[in-house]
Protein backbone atom coordinates (compact mmCIF):
# COMPACT_ATOMS: atom_id res chain seq x y z
CA UNK A 1 0.00 0.00 0.00
CA UNK A 2 1.51 3.31 -0.99
CA UNK A 3 2.23 5.90 1.65
CA UNK A 4 -0.19 8.40 0.11
CA UNK A 5 -3.01 5.87 0.03
CA UNK A 6 -2.28 4.92 3.62
CA UNK A 7 -2.43 8.56 4.66
CA UNK A 8 -5.74 9.16 2.89
CA UNK A 9 -7.27 6.08 4.53
CA UNK A 10 -5.80 7.17 7.83
CA UNK A 11 -7.24 10.66 7.64
CA UNK A 12 -10.67 9.29 6.74
CA UNK A 13 -10.61 6.76 9.56
CA UNK A 14 -9.41 9.26 12.15
CA UNK A 15 -11.94 11.89 11.14
CA UNK A 16 -14.78 9.35 11.20
CA UNK A 17 -13.66 7.78 14.48
CA UNK A 18 -13.10 11.13 16.15
CA UNK A 19 -16.48 12.46 15.15
CA UNK A 20 -18.34 9.25 16.01
CA UNK A 21 -16.67 8.85 19.35
CA UNK A 22 -16.41 12.46 20.35
CA UNK A 23 -19.35 14.28 18.83
CA UNK A 24 -22.16 14.99 21.27
CA UNK A 25 -20.27 13.14 23.94
CA UNK A 26 -20.32 15.95 26.45
CA UNK A 27 -20.88 14.20 29.71
CA UNK A 28 -23.40 15.83 31.88
CA UNK A 29 -24.26 14.92 35.42
CA UNK A 30 -25.44 11.34 35.83
CA UNK A 31 -23.17 9.90 33.12
CA UNK A 32 -20.15 9.32 35.27
CA UNK A 33 -20.15 5.62 34.47
CA UNK A 34 -18.84 6.54 31.02
CA UNK A 35 -16.11 8.68 32.62
CA UNK A 36 -15.08 5.73 34.78
CA UNK A 37 -14.96 3.49 31.72
CA UNK A 38 -12.76 6.01 29.89
CA UNK A 39 -10.48 6.30 32.92
CA UNK A 40 -10.10 2.52 33.01
CA UNK A 41 -9.46 2.30 29.30
CA UNK A 42 -6.83 5.05 29.36
CA UNK A 43 -5.19 3.63 32.48
CA UNK A 44 -4.94 0.18 30.86
CA UNK A 45 -3.52 1.67 27.66
CA UNK A 46 -1.02 3.77 29.60
CA UNK A 47 -0.06 0.73 31.69
CA UNK A 48 0.55 -1.39 28.57
CA UNK A 49 2.71 1.21 26.82
CA UNK A 50 4.63 1.93 30.03
CA UNK A 51 5.34 -1.79 30.51
CA UNK A 52 6.40 -2.03 26.83
CA UNK A 53 8.76 0.91 27.37
CA UNK A 54 10.29 -0.67 30.47
CA UNK A 55 10.58 -4.04 28.70
CA UNK A 56 12.32 -2.35 25.76
CA UNK A 57 15.09 -1.25 28.14
CA UNK A 58 15.69 -4.73 29.58
CA UNK A 59 15.45 -6.88 26.45
CA UNK A 60 18.82 -8.26 25.32
CA UNK A 61 19.66 -5.88 22.51
CA UNK A 62 22.98 -7.45 21.60
CA UNK A 63 21.24 -10.62 20.56
CA UNK A 64 18.66 -8.95 18.44
CA UNK A 65 20.67 -6.17 16.91
CA UNK A 66 22.95 -7.37 14.24
CA UNK A 67 24.09 -3.80 13.81
CA UNK A 68 23.82 -1.06 16.37
CA UNK A 69 23.38 2.60 15.59
CA UNK A 70 27.09 3.38 15.65
CA UNK A 71 28.16 0.14 14.06
CA UNK A 72 26.58 0.37 10.63
CA UNK A 73 28.82 -0.97 7.94
CA UNK A 74 29.85 1.60 5.44
CA UNK A 75 30.37 1.06 1.79
CA UNK A 76 34.08 1.61 1.43
CA UNK A 77 34.94 2.60 -2.09
CA UNK A 78 38.62 1.88 -1.55
CA UNK A 79 37.87 -1.63 -0.32
CA UNK A 80 35.90 -2.43 -3.47
CA UNK A 81 38.53 -0.85 -5.66
CA UNK A 82 41.16 -3.00 -3.95
CA UNK A 83 39.08 -6.12 -4.61
CA UNK A 84 38.66 -5.43 -8.31
CA UNK A 85 42.30 -4.38 -8.74
CA UNK A 86 43.41 -7.71 -7.28
CA UNK A 87 41.03 -9.58 -9.58
CA UNK A 88 42.39 -7.69 -12.59
CA UNK A 89 45.96 -8.41 -11.58
CA UNK A 90 45.08 -12.08 -11.02
CA UNK A 91 43.63 -12.21 -14.51
CA UNK A 92 46.93 -10.84 -15.75
CA UNK A 93 48.76 -13.71 -14.07
CA UNK A 94 49.45 -12.61 -10.49
CA UNK A 95 47.29 -15.36 -9.07
CA UNK A 96 48.99 -15.39 -5.67
CA UNK A 97 47.39 -12.00 -4.98
CA UNK A 98 43.98 -13.71 -4.76
CA UNK A 99 44.97 -14.98 -1.32
CA UNK A 100 44.66 -11.43 -0.02
CA UNK A 101 40.92 -11.57 -0.67
CA UNK A 102 38.29 -12.99 1.71
CA UNK A 103 37.84 -16.68 1.01
CA UNK A 104 34.19 -17.74 1.22
CA UNK A 105 34.24 -21.29 -0.10
CA UNK A 106 36.63 -24.07 -1.04
CA UNK A 107 36.12 -27.40 -2.80
CA UNK A 108 38.53 -30.21 -3.68
CA UNK A 109 36.96 -32.64 -6.15
CA UNK A 110 38.38 -35.93 -7.39
CA UNK A 111 38.30 -36.21 -11.17
CA UNK A 112 40.08 -38.66 -13.41
CA UNK A 113 38.85 -37.47 -16.80
CA UNK A 114 40.84 -35.54 -19.36
CA UNK A 115 38.06 -33.25 -20.46
CA UNK A 116 36.04 -30.96 -18.20
CA UNK A 117 32.91 -28.98 -19.05
CA UNK A 118 32.48 -25.81 -17.06
CA UNK A 119 28.87 -24.69 -16.65
CA UNK A 120 26.90 -22.13 -14.74
CA UNK A 121 23.38 -23.18 -13.84
CA UNK A 122 20.43 -20.99 -14.75
CA UNK A 123 19.68 -18.26 -12.30
CA UNK A 124 20.01 -14.56 -11.77
CA UNK A 125 23.56 -14.46 -10.46
CA UNK A 126 26.93 -13.50 -11.80
CA UNK A 127 30.19 -15.23 -11.23
CA UNK A 128 33.62 -14.50 -12.68
CA UNK A 129 35.80 -17.54 -13.14
CA UNK A 130 39.57 -17.60 -13.29
CA UNK A 131 40.87 -20.96 -14.53
CA UNK A 132 44.43 -21.95 -13.81
CA UNK A 133 46.08 -24.98 -15.31
CA UNK A 134 48.62 -26.32 -12.88
CA UNK A 135 50.98 -29.27 -12.64
CA UNK A 136 50.47 -29.43 -8.87
CA UNK A 137 47.17 -31.24 -9.24
CA UNK A 138 46.75 -34.85 -10.28
CA UNK A 139 43.31 -36.41 -10.75
CA UNK A 140 41.61 -33.63 -8.88
CA UNK A 141 40.14 -30.16 -9.28
CA UNK A 142 40.40 -27.40 -6.73
CA UNK A 143 37.93 -24.52 -6.57
CA UNK A 144 38.21 -21.51 -4.26
CA UNK A 145 35.56 -18.83 -3.97
CA UNK A 146 36.43 -15.24 -3.08
CA UNK A 147 33.82 -12.59 -2.36
CA UNK A 148 33.74 -9.04 -1.20
CA UNK A 149 31.37 -7.74 1.43
CA UNK A 150 27.62 -7.74 1.04
CA UNK A 151 26.08 -4.71 2.73
CA UNK A 152 22.34 -4.13 2.80
CA UNK A 153 21.33 -0.72 4.01
CA UNK A 154 24.31 -0.50 6.30
CA UNK A 155 24.00 -4.05 7.58
CA UNK A 156 26.99 -6.26 6.80
CA UNK A 157 25.53 -9.69 6.00
CA UNK A 158 28.64 -11.12 4.35
CA UNK A 159 28.90 -13.94 6.90
CA UNK A 160 25.27 -14.88 6.36
CA UNK A 161 25.52 -15.10 2.58
CA UNK A 162 25.61 -18.71 1.46
CA UNK A 163 28.61 -19.62 -0.74
CA UNK A 164 28.02 -20.78 -4.30
CA UNK A 165 27.26 -24.44 -4.85
CA UNK A 166 30.02 -26.14 -6.83
CA UNK A 167 29.65 -29.80 -7.75
CA UNK A 168 30.95 -32.31 -10.22
CA UNK A 169 28.44 -34.33 -12.23
CA UNK A 170 30.24 -36.73 -14.51
CA UNK A 171 32.59 -34.53 -16.52
CA UNK A 172 30.63 -31.35 -15.80
CA UNK A 173 31.70 -28.86 -13.18
CA UNK A 174 28.48 -27.08 -12.23
CA UNK A 175 28.28 -23.73 -10.49
CA UNK A 176 24.96 -22.91 -8.90
CA UNK A 177 23.79 -20.07 -6.65
CA UNK A 178 21.49 -22.38 -4.71
CA UNK A 179 18.18 -21.18 -3.39
CA UNK A 180 17.52 -17.46 -3.25
CA UNK A 181 18.39 -16.05 0.14
CA UNK A 182 16.08 -13.60 1.82
CA UNK A 183 17.06 -10.92 4.27
CA UNK A 184 14.25 -9.11 6.07
CA UNK A 185 15.68 -6.06 7.74
CA UNK A 186 13.63 -4.28 10.35
CA UNK A 187 14.98 -0.84 11.09
CA UNK A 188 13.99 0.91 14.28
CA UNK A 189 14.26 4.58 13.51
CA UNK A 190 13.86 7.53 15.80
CA UNK A 191 10.68 9.53 15.68
CA UNK A 192 10.65 12.67 13.56
CA UNK A 193 10.23 14.84 16.65
CA UNK A 194 13.55 13.53 18.01
CA UNK A 195 15.41 13.58 14.69
CA UNK A 196 14.59 17.27 14.33
CA UNK A 197 16.84 18.04 17.30
CA UNK A 198 19.37 15.24 17.52
CA UNK A 199 20.08 14.92 13.82
CA UNK A 200 22.10 11.81 14.69
CA UNK A 201 20.39 9.42 12.36
CA UNK A 202 21.75 9.72 8.88
CA UNK A 203 19.48 9.04 5.96
CA UNK A 204 21.15 6.05 4.42
CA UNK A 205 18.49 5.11 1.94
CA UNK A 206 17.99 1.51 0.98
CA UNK A 207 21.24 0.81 -0.79
CA UNK A 208 22.65 -2.62 -1.15
CA UNK A 209 26.07 -3.68 -2.27
CA UNK A 210 25.99 -7.33 -3.17
CA UNK A 211 29.43 -8.88 -2.99
CA UNK A 212 31.01 -10.02 -6.26
CA UNK A 213 31.73 -13.75 -6.60
CA UNK A 214 35.06 -14.89 -7.98
CA UNK A 215 35.91 -18.55 -8.52
CA UNK A 216 39.50 -19.64 -8.84
CA UNK A 217 39.37 -23.03 -10.56
CA UNK A 218 42.57 -25.04 -10.65
CA UNK A 219 42.71 -28.00 -12.99
CA UNK A 220 45.51 -30.37 -14.05
CA UNK A 221 47.76 -28.97 -16.75
CA UNK A 222 46.84 -31.58 -19.35
CA UNK A 223 43.09 -31.28 -18.93
CA UNK A 224 40.99 -30.00 -21.79
CA UNK A 225 38.41 -27.41 -20.79
CA UNK A 226 35.08 -26.83 -22.51
CA UNK A 227 33.34 -23.72 -21.30
CA UNK A 228 29.65 -22.92 -21.56
CA UNK A 229 28.86 -20.09 -23.94
CA UNK A 230 28.43 -16.68 -22.32
CA UNK A 231 30.31 -17.57 -19.16
CA UNK A 232 32.60 -14.87 -17.73
CA UNK A 233 35.91 -16.71 -17.52
CA UNK A 234 39.63 -16.39 -18.21
CA UNK A 235 42.24 -19.09 -18.48
CA UNK A 236 45.25 -17.63 -16.75
CA UNK A 237 48.84 -18.70 -16.63
CA UNK A 238 50.57 -18.00 -13.33
CA UNK A 239 53.44 -15.53 -13.66
CA UNK B 1 -20.23 37.21 41.24
CA UNK B 2 -17.11 38.26 43.07
CA UNK B 3 -14.43 39.81 40.90
CA UNK B 4 -11.49 38.75 43.09
CA UNK B 5 -8.66 36.98 41.24
CA UNK B 6 -8.91 33.98 43.59
CA UNK B 7 -12.57 33.54 42.81
CA UNK B 8 -11.86 33.78 39.09
CA UNK B 9 -9.13 31.16 39.34
CA UNK B 10 -11.51 28.89 41.29
CA UNK B 11 -14.09 29.19 38.51
CA UNK B 12 -11.49 28.34 35.87
CA UNK B 13 -10.31 25.36 37.93
CA UNK B 14 -13.86 24.07 38.39
CA UNK B 15 -14.62 24.46 34.72
CA UNK B 16 -11.37 22.75 33.79
CA UNK B 17 -12.14 19.76 36.05
CA UNK B 18 -15.66 19.61 34.68
CA UNK B 19 -14.33 19.61 31.11
CA UNK B 20 -11.91 16.78 31.85
CA UNK B 21 -14.91 14.66 32.83
CA UNK B 22 -17.35 16.15 30.36
CA UNK B 23 -15.09 15.77 27.36
CA UNK B 24 -13.98 12.25 28.30
CA UNK B 25 -15.06 11.15 24.83
CA UNK B 26 -12.02 12.89 23.40
CA UNK B 27 -9.78 10.43 25.23
CA UNK B 28 -11.73 7.51 23.77
CA UNK B 29 -11.06 9.05 20.36
CA UNK B 30 -7.35 9.40 21.25
CA UNK B 31 -7.19 5.74 22.21
CA UNK B 32 -8.96 4.67 19.00
CA UNK B 33 -6.78 6.96 16.86
CA UNK B 34 -3.53 5.65 18.35
CA UNK B 35 -4.59 2.03 17.95
CA UNK B 36 -5.30 2.78 14.27
CA UNK B 37 -1.91 4.51 14.03
CA UNK B 38 -0.20 1.50 15.60
CA UNK B 39 -1.95 -0.92 13.25
CA UNK B 40 -0.90 1.15 10.24
CA UNK B 41 2.65 1.32 11.60
CA UNK B 42 2.90 -2.47 11.72
CA UNK B 43 3.34 -2.49 7.95
CA UNK B 44 6.40 -0.29 8.23
CA UNK B 45 7.79 1.88 5.48
CA UNK B 46 10.12 0.04 3.23
CA UNK B 47 11.43 -1.34 0.02
CA UNK B 48 11.79 -4.77 -1.50
CA UNK B 49 14.60 -5.52 -3.89
CA UNK B 50 16.25 -8.43 -5.47
CA UNK B 51 19.80 -8.67 -6.62
CA UNK B 52 21.16 -11.92 -7.96
CA UNK B 53 20.50 -14.72 -5.54
CA UNK B 54 19.65 -12.32 -2.74
CA UNK B 55 16.25 -10.87 -1.94
CA UNK B 56 16.06 -8.20 0.68
CA UNK B 57 13.43 -6.13 2.34
CA UNK B 58 14.25 -3.10 4.42
CA UNK B 59 11.43 -1.71 6.51
CA UNK B 60 11.59 1.20 8.92
CA UNK B 61 9.46 1.38 12.01
CA UNK B 62 8.80 4.26 14.37
CA UNK B 63 5.90 5.95 16.11
CA UNK B 64 5.70 8.61 13.36
CA UNK B 65 2.35 7.35 12.08
CA UNK B 66 0.92 7.37 15.63
CA UNK B 67 2.19 10.94 16.06
CA UNK B 68 0.56 12.04 12.78
CA UNK B 69 -2.73 10.46 13.86
CA UNK B 70 -2.46 12.13 17.27
CA UNK B 71 -1.85 15.51 15.60
CA UNK B 72 -5.05 15.01 13.60
CA UNK B 73 -6.89 14.02 16.75
CA UNK B 74 -5.64 17.14 18.59
CA UNK B 75 -6.80 19.35 15.72
CA UNK B 76 -10.28 17.77 15.64
CA UNK B 77 -10.59 17.84 19.43
CA UNK B 78 -9.80 21.57 19.53
CA UNK B 79 -12.39 22.28 16.85
CA UNK B 80 -14.96 20.09 18.58
CA UNK B 81 -14.77 21.90 21.92
CA UNK B 82 -15.73 25.15 20.23
CA UNK B 83 -18.99 23.67 18.88
CA UNK B 84 -22.34 24.77 20.29
CA UNK B 85 -23.08 21.58 22.26
CA UNK B 86 -19.79 21.96 24.11
CA UNK B 87 -20.22 25.66 24.69
CA UNK B 88 -23.69 25.04 26.10
CA UNK B 89 -22.28 22.70 28.72
CA UNK B 90 -20.30 25.68 30.10
CA UNK B 91 -23.50 27.35 31.16
CA UNK B 92 -23.82 24.81 33.99
CA UNK B 93 -21.37 27.15 35.73
CA UNK B 94 -21.35 30.80 36.57
CA UNK B 95 -18.61 31.76 34.17
CA UNK B 96 -17.26 34.37 31.80
CA UNK B 97 -16.03 33.87 28.25
CA UNK B 98 -12.48 34.40 29.46
CA UNK B 99 -12.82 31.76 32.18
CA UNK B 100 -14.39 29.38 29.64
CA UNK B 101 -11.51 29.96 27.21
CA UNK B 102 -8.88 29.56 29.92
CA UNK B 103 -10.49 26.30 31.03
CA UNK B 104 -10.53 25.15 27.39
CA UNK B 105 -6.84 26.06 27.02
CA UNK B 106 -6.13 24.10 30.21
CA UNK B 107 -8.02 21.16 28.74
CA UNK B 108 -6.03 21.41 25.49
CA UNK B 109 -2.74 21.54 27.43
CA UNK B 110 -3.83 18.34 29.21
CA UNK B 111 -4.82 16.58 25.98
CA UNK B 112 -1.54 17.67 24.37
CA UNK B 113 0.54 16.28 27.23
CA UNK B 114 -1.45 13.02 27.38
CA UNK B 115 -1.29 12.76 23.56
CA UNK B 116 2.47 13.45 23.59
CA UNK B 117 3.22 10.87 26.26
CA UNK B 118 1.06 8.13 24.76
CA UNK B 119 2.20 8.77 21.17
CA UNK B 120 5.88 8.55 22.06
CA UNK B 121 5.50 5.55 24.37
CA UNK B 122 3.42 3.70 21.78
CA UNK B 123 6.62 3.52 19.72
CA UNK B 124 8.06 1.19 22.39
CA UNK B 125 4.96 -1.00 22.20
CA UNK B 126 5.39 -1.24 18.42
CA UNK B 127 9.08 -2.16 18.68
CA UNK B 128 8.56 -4.70 21.47
CA UNK B 129 5.77 -6.38 19.46
CA UNK B 130 8.04 -6.56 16.40
CA UNK B 131 10.82 -7.96 18.58
CA UNK B 132 8.70 -10.81 19.89
CA UNK B 133 6.97 -11.65 16.62
CA UNK B 134 9.99 -11.57 14.34
CA UNK B 135 11.21 -14.53 12.35
CA UNK B 136 14.66 -15.01 13.82
CA UNK B 137 15.83 -17.13 10.88
CA UNK B 138 15.84 -14.43 8.25
CA UNK B 139 14.89 -11.23 10.05
CA UNK B 140 17.46 -8.82 11.35
CA UNK B 141 16.76 -5.86 13.54
CA UNK B 142 18.79 -2.71 13.24
CA UNK B 143 18.84 0.31 15.46
CA UNK B 144 17.92 0.77 19.07
CA UNK B 145 14.98 -1.01 20.60
CA UNK B 146 14.83 1.53 23.42
CA UNK B 147 15.39 5.24 23.11
CA UNK B 148 17.86 6.82 25.53
CA UNK B 149 15.76 8.29 28.39
CA UNK B 150 16.83 11.86 27.56
CA UNK B 151 15.70 11.45 23.95
CA UNK B 152 12.43 9.85 25.04
CA UNK B 153 11.72 12.83 27.32
CA UNK B 154 12.69 15.24 24.54
CA UNK B 155 10.35 13.39 22.18
CA UNK B 156 7.46 13.62 24.66
CA UNK B 157 8.10 17.34 25.23
CA UNK B 158 8.36 18.20 21.54
CA UNK B 159 5.40 16.04 20.52
CA UNK B 160 3.29 17.66 23.25
CA UNK B 161 4.40 21.09 22.01
CA UNK B 162 3.42 20.25 18.42
CA UNK B 163 0.08 18.91 19.65
CA UNK B 164 -0.50 22.12 21.59
CA UNK B 165 0.31 24.17 18.49
CA UNK B 166 -2.10 22.15 16.35
CA UNK B 167 -4.73 22.42 19.11
CA UNK B 168 -4.31 26.22 19.19
CA UNK B 169 -4.77 26.33 15.43
CA UNK B 170 -7.83 24.08 15.60
CA UNK B 171 -9.27 26.15 18.44
CA UNK B 172 -8.88 29.35 16.40
CA UNK B 173 -10.45 27.75 13.33
CA UNK B 174 -13.26 26.36 15.48
CA UNK B 175 -13.97 29.78 16.95
CA UNK B 176 -13.87 31.36 13.49
CA UNK B 177 -16.41 28.85 12.25
CA UNK B 178 -18.66 29.45 15.27
CA UNK B 179 -18.53 33.22 14.86
CA UNK B 180 -20.99 33.17 12.00
CA UNK B 181 -22.81 30.37 10.23
CA UNK B 182 -21.42 31.48 6.83
CA UNK B 183 -17.94 30.84 8.18
CA UNK B 184 -18.73 27.13 8.10
CA UNK B 185 -18.29 27.40 4.34
CA UNK B 186 -15.90 30.35 4.16
CA UNK B 187 -13.25 29.06 6.57
CA UNK B 188 -12.77 25.63 4.92
CA UNK B 189 -12.82 27.38 1.51
CA UNK B 190 -10.13 29.76 2.71
CA UNK B 191 -8.02 26.91 4.09
CA UNK B 192 -8.29 24.91 0.85
CA UNK B 193 -7.60 28.10 -1.09
CA UNK B 194 -4.36 28.64 0.80
CA UNK B 195 -3.45 24.98 0.43
CA UNK B 196 -4.01 24.90 -3.31
CA UNK B 197 -2.79 28.36 -4.15
CA UNK B 198 -0.33 28.20 -7.01
CA UNK B 199 -1.97 24.91 -8.12
CA UNK B 200 -0.62 23.13 -5.09
CA UNK B 201 2.95 23.67 -6.25
CA UNK B 202 4.79 24.34 -3.06
CA UNK B 203 8.03 26.17 -3.36
CA UNK B 204 10.16 27.75 -0.68
CA UNK B 205 8.30 31.04 -0.83
CA UNK B 206 4.89 29.42 -0.28
CA UNK B 207 3.20 30.68 2.87
CA UNK B 208 2.51 27.18 4.21
CA UNK B 209 6.01 25.94 3.45
CA UNK B 210 7.49 28.92 5.28
CA UNK B 211 5.13 28.47 8.22
CA UNK B 212 5.95 24.79 8.56
CA UNK B 213 9.67 25.42 8.07
CA UNK B 214 9.55 28.00 10.88
CA UNK B 215 8.98 25.10 13.29
CA UNK B 216 10.43 21.98 11.72
CA UNK B 217 13.77 23.52 10.77
CA UNK B 218 14.41 24.72 14.30
CA UNK B 219 17.16 22.62 15.87
CA UNK B 220 17.32 24.21 19.32
CA UNK B 221 14.66 22.77 21.68
CA UNK B 222 14.56 25.96 23.74
CA UNK B 223 14.05 28.20 20.73
CA UNK B 224 11.48 25.78 19.38
CA UNK B 225 9.51 25.87 22.63
CA UNK B 226 9.75 29.66 22.64
CA UNK B 227 8.35 29.77 19.10
CA UNK B 228 5.52 27.44 20.12
CA UNK B 229 4.77 29.60 23.16
CA UNK B 230 4.68 32.81 21.13
CA UNK B 231 2.58 31.43 18.29
CA UNK B 232 0.11 29.59 20.54
CA UNK B 233 -0.25 32.72 22.71
CA UNK B 234 -1.11 34.68 19.60
CA UNK B 235 -3.55 32.03 18.36
CA UNK B 236 -5.32 31.71 21.73
CA UNK B 237 -5.49 35.48 22.17
CA UNK B 238 -7.11 35.72 18.76
CA UNK B 239 -9.51 32.91 19.71
CA UNK B 240 -10.49 34.67 22.95
CA UNK B 241 -10.98 37.89 21.00
CA UNK B 242 -13.23 36.09 18.53
CA UNK B 243 -15.25 34.30 21.19
CA UNK B 244 -15.90 37.65 22.90
CA UNK B 245 -17.65 38.71 19.72
CA UNK B 246 -19.94 35.68 19.69
CA UNK B 247 -23.61 36.18 20.28
CA UNK B 248 -24.95 35.55 23.79
CA UNK B 249 -26.74 32.24 24.25
CA UNK B 250 -30.45 32.66 23.74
Amino acid sequence: MSMTFQLIILILIVFTAAFLLFKDRVIFRGRFRYVTEVKWMLSCYLFIILVATLVSYVLPQDELSYAQEDGFAQFEGEEYEFFYNIVEEARAGKLELLEELPKTGEWKLDFNGKQLELEKMDGDFHVSIIVEKTNKLQNSIQVIQYSNRTIIDGLDVTEKVEPLHVRLTGARLLVDAGEQQTFDITKFTKEMMIKQFTGKEKQRGSHAFIGAQILHVQIPEDMELIVQEGLDYDVVERK
Amino acid sequence: MSSSPNHFINIVQKQYKYKLKGYAGSFTALFAAQIIGLLLSLGGVGTFSSSGSINYTVKSYSADMVIIVTLLWAFITAINITTKSYRDSDFSFVSTRVSRNLANIGFLVTTSVIGGITAMLSGSLLKVCLYFFRNSESQYIMGDLALPPAELLLGILITSAYLFLVSALGYLIGNLVQLHKYNMVLVPALIFGVLFINNGNYNESHFIVQSVAFFILETSPLLFLLKILLVTSFLFTASIGLSNRMEVRG
